[in-house]
């Protein structure tokens, strides 16, 4: 990047952050998730000790071997070791059970506030316990005892003939995602074109642009913005990284993230890196189309004029996008759409991530819309620089067709 | 030396530009006038390279005009156009960086231009807070501040108040000192003469007047005659010979004469009782040649 190309990147980047509106702009989508996020910390920290304290009315050995097992089964074991006294406490709620265990057979007795007792972790304890009892009783040895207590071995695997190992919480987990790339891909796009798009618009509007394609190039200009307004994107991706990165590891310290585990599989380091090269490859080639439509307008006014083949061409992935949320994402066409620049970023993440595309289907897709930018960059640049000193009285379109087309000719102003 | 040869520029069937040749030389100003759409512009924006020439060549100091001569370029825009939202020194400073200054250098400068153009306001005043007339010194400032040495201005005095269009004057000539080389275009022909060494007038895109300001006048003859002669009546001067058209102007009264011998014979009439208050023979105003041409080539 040429020196007076970084001086413009820098002055559309500076000039855009130091706006309140770019704040909102990018702080608006976190505010649910800052907000739930304190809700939820509050929640856990004025929260009581969700650890249940229960009388344990049973032969010394079944008690100790119960309080030994306090952590894993997330009890407490109370002195009280008398019932009625333990059963009087329970109806005052000062502990949440009485466990009452006599020869094979145990009774637990709670009361509605009591935090929740896991039975099963229990029973599993006792019947330990019991099959000890009986193996001491029968004389038998310790290996024999190992092997009455050793479980039944059950692999379950499950049949795809696309090769998923996720299971049915994580497929629709994906399924959600497919959705949300869509969204968020659209989103993105339709704020940087029109970020790009209003830039330029202001530029032609307030005629400063003699001014400065005086002081510089039109190359200068052209890179120099896009480079800029992709500088903005990265610094909002950059945001969200980090206050991603710190939910994440506040979540995993949570009881309840062991449960959410499974259902998010599907979301590799590899391919949050995959769909972000995508978006930002996507989004550059979406900033070049919205400079050159910019570059046709004569004031603010037609700006949303000239953004709006833009707005229109982003639409068709979205909408394909979330249709195959809900369709099948095996379908010909939506296959053979993933494969092409400008729409593909919406598409080929949920195909890879839903295994019905290969890293190396969507390796293509991703040179493909690369190479679609280089060559967009490359022919922008001749029309950016055919169009930013012309301001003609002519249909946005048909300026647009005449610029593609060199036989045609348009009017110009001077 | 800037040096256009034989430029020629077309718009489909429009010719904007027909064989248009000058040399300027360091301190010298050059003047473009003529009629809307005469081709000054045009002219200007091909030796900026916004649009190519059909025809022709431009180079300084024989050389062809490369991007980074380009950007030694000052350049004040016929259409004015700043960023409103900005301040005038993030703006200024912003060009002054394309153009090659640094940062601290320009802050310094921007100083000493507000001063020197007397622009009410502060570097740190949104340039919309501005009136029109400062507004439109920020621009100058923009095209000078980083002391370019081919300065191209286009309407620089349009929309300015006499005092304000003397300020641009003043800093104009003190450029041309300087050694800078000037092509400006104006419509008001008492700055042009003022501050021209050389003119040159557009029609159509077509040449139609070439050459040093005063020697362009004089080829016209001494045919304009101001008296202030008590005695003298409008009838007085109608009936003398050579007078074509008399007009009250002041104390006095302007003639028009069919040439410049027909002074002699009316300065003998007019001072034969002695002394008059004034008796001035001039070759025509710029702005009465003007008139002239566009009206010989209608």
């Amino acid at each position: 990047m040429n020196k007076q190309m970084s001086i413009v990147a820098k002055h559309t980047y500076k000039t855009r952050i130091k706006k309140k509106s770019f704040w909102w702009l990018l702080l608006t989508p976190l505010a649910p998730v800052l907000v739930g996020g304190i809700v939820g910390l509050a929640v856990a920290a004025f929260s009581s000790n969700n650890t249940a304290d229960i009388a344990v009315i049973a032969p010394e050995e079944v008690r100790q071997a119960i309080q030994h097992e306090e952590k894993s089964l997330n009890l407490s074991v109370s002195s009280d070791q008398n019932e009625d006294k333990a059963r009087k406490s329970l109806e005052k709620e000062t502990i949440d059970g009485v466990l009452i265990v006599k020869d094979n057979e145990g009774t637990l007795l709670t009361q509605p506030k009591s935090e929740e007792i896991k039975t099963e972790n229990l029973q599993n304890l006792l019947s330990k316990i019991t099959v000890s009892k009986k193996a001491q009783k029968y004389k038998l040895t310790q290996a024999q005892v190992q092997d009455l207590q050793t479980p039944f071995k059950l692999t379950a695997k499950v049949q795809d003939k696309n090769a998923s190992k996720d299971s049915d919480a994580a497929d629709t987990v994906k399924s959600m995602l497919t959705m949300a790339v869509g969204v968020l891909v659209f989103i993105i796009v339709s704020i940087y074109a029109s970020i790009i798009g209003n830039e330029i618009a202001n530029e032609k509007s307030s005629r400063i642009m003699e001014t400065l394609l005086a002081a510089s190039s039109a190359k200068a200009q052209y890179y120099g913005k896009i480079v800029g307004v992709a500088g903005l994107l990265l610094t909002q991706i950059g945001i969200y990284a980090v206050v991603g990165t710190i939910g994440t590891v506040v979540t995993m310290r949570a009881s309840w993230y062991a449960s959410l585990a499974p259902y998010l599989s599907a979301l590799t380091p590899g391919f949050w890196i995959f769909t972000l090269l995508f978006v930002l490859i996507s989004t550059a080639s979406y900033l070049v189309l919205s400079a050159i439509t910019a570059s046709l307008v004569n004031d603010q006014s037609q700006i949303s004029q000239a953004m709006t083949p833009i707005s229109m061409l982003a639409l068709i992935p979205y909408i394909v996008a979330i249709s195959s949320s809900s369709t099948s994402g095996q379908n010909l066409f939506i296959q053979a759409l993933s494969y092409v620049p400008l729409m593909g970023q919406s598409i080929m993440p949920s195909q890879l991530a839903n295994n019905y595309a290969t890293w190396w289907q969507a390796s293509l897709s991703l040179v493909l819309a690369l190479l679609a930018l280089v060559l967009l960059l490359h022919f922008g640049l001749a029309l950016y620089k055919k169009n930013v000193l012309s301001y003609s009285e002519e249909n946005i379109t048909k300026q647009l067709l005449a610029g593609i087309l060199p036989h045609k000719k348009h009017k110009r102003h001077k | 030396m800037i040096k256009i040869s034989h430029l020629n520029k077309s718009f489909g069937d429009h010719q904007a530009v027909s064989d248009l040749s000058f040399t300027i030389d360091p301190g010298e100003v050059l003047g473009l006038i003529g009629q809307n759409g005469a081709g000054k512009t045009t002219t200007f924006r091909m030796i900026l390279d916004f649009i190519k020439a059909d025809f022709g060549s431009i180079t300084w100091n024989d050389k062809p005009i490369t991007d980074t001569m380009r950007q030694q370029i000052g350049f004040l825009p016929e259409e004015r156009g700043l960023y409103q939202k900005e301040t005038i020194e993030n703006q200024v400073i912003y060009l002054a960086e394309l153009h090659g200054m640094n940062k601290q250098q320009a802050r310094k400068e921007l100083q000493d231009w507000l001063n020197k153009l007397q622009v009410v306001g502060k570097p740190t005043d949104l340039v919309q807070t501005l009136s029109k007339g400062n507004a439109q010194k920020i621009q100058m400032i923009l095209a000078l501040i980083f002391k370019p040495k081919f300065i191209i201005l286009d309407e620089p005095f349009s929309g300015l108040d006499p005092i304000n269009a003397a300020i641009f004057m003043d800093t104009i000539k003190e450029l041309k000192k300087q050694g800078a080389m000037i092509i400006f275009s104006s419509h008001n022909m008492d700055n042009v003469t003022e501050i021209s060494d050389h003119l040159i007038m557009l029609k159509n895109g077509r040449t139609v007047l070439q050459g040093e300001v005063q020697a362009i006048r004089e080829s016209f003859g001494r045919i304009r005659l101001y008296v202030e002669a008590p005695d003298y009546t409008p009838a007085d001067y109608q009936a003398m010979d050579g007078v074509e058209r008399v007009i009250k102007q002041g104390a006095g009264y302007l003639l028009y004469l069919a040439n410049e011998a027909a002074g002699y014979k009316i300065f003998d009439q007019v001072t034969q009782n002695g002394y008059i208050p004034a008796f001035s023979q001039q070759p025509p105003t710029l702005a009465e040649i003007f008139k002239t041409e566009v009206m010989n080539h209608e």
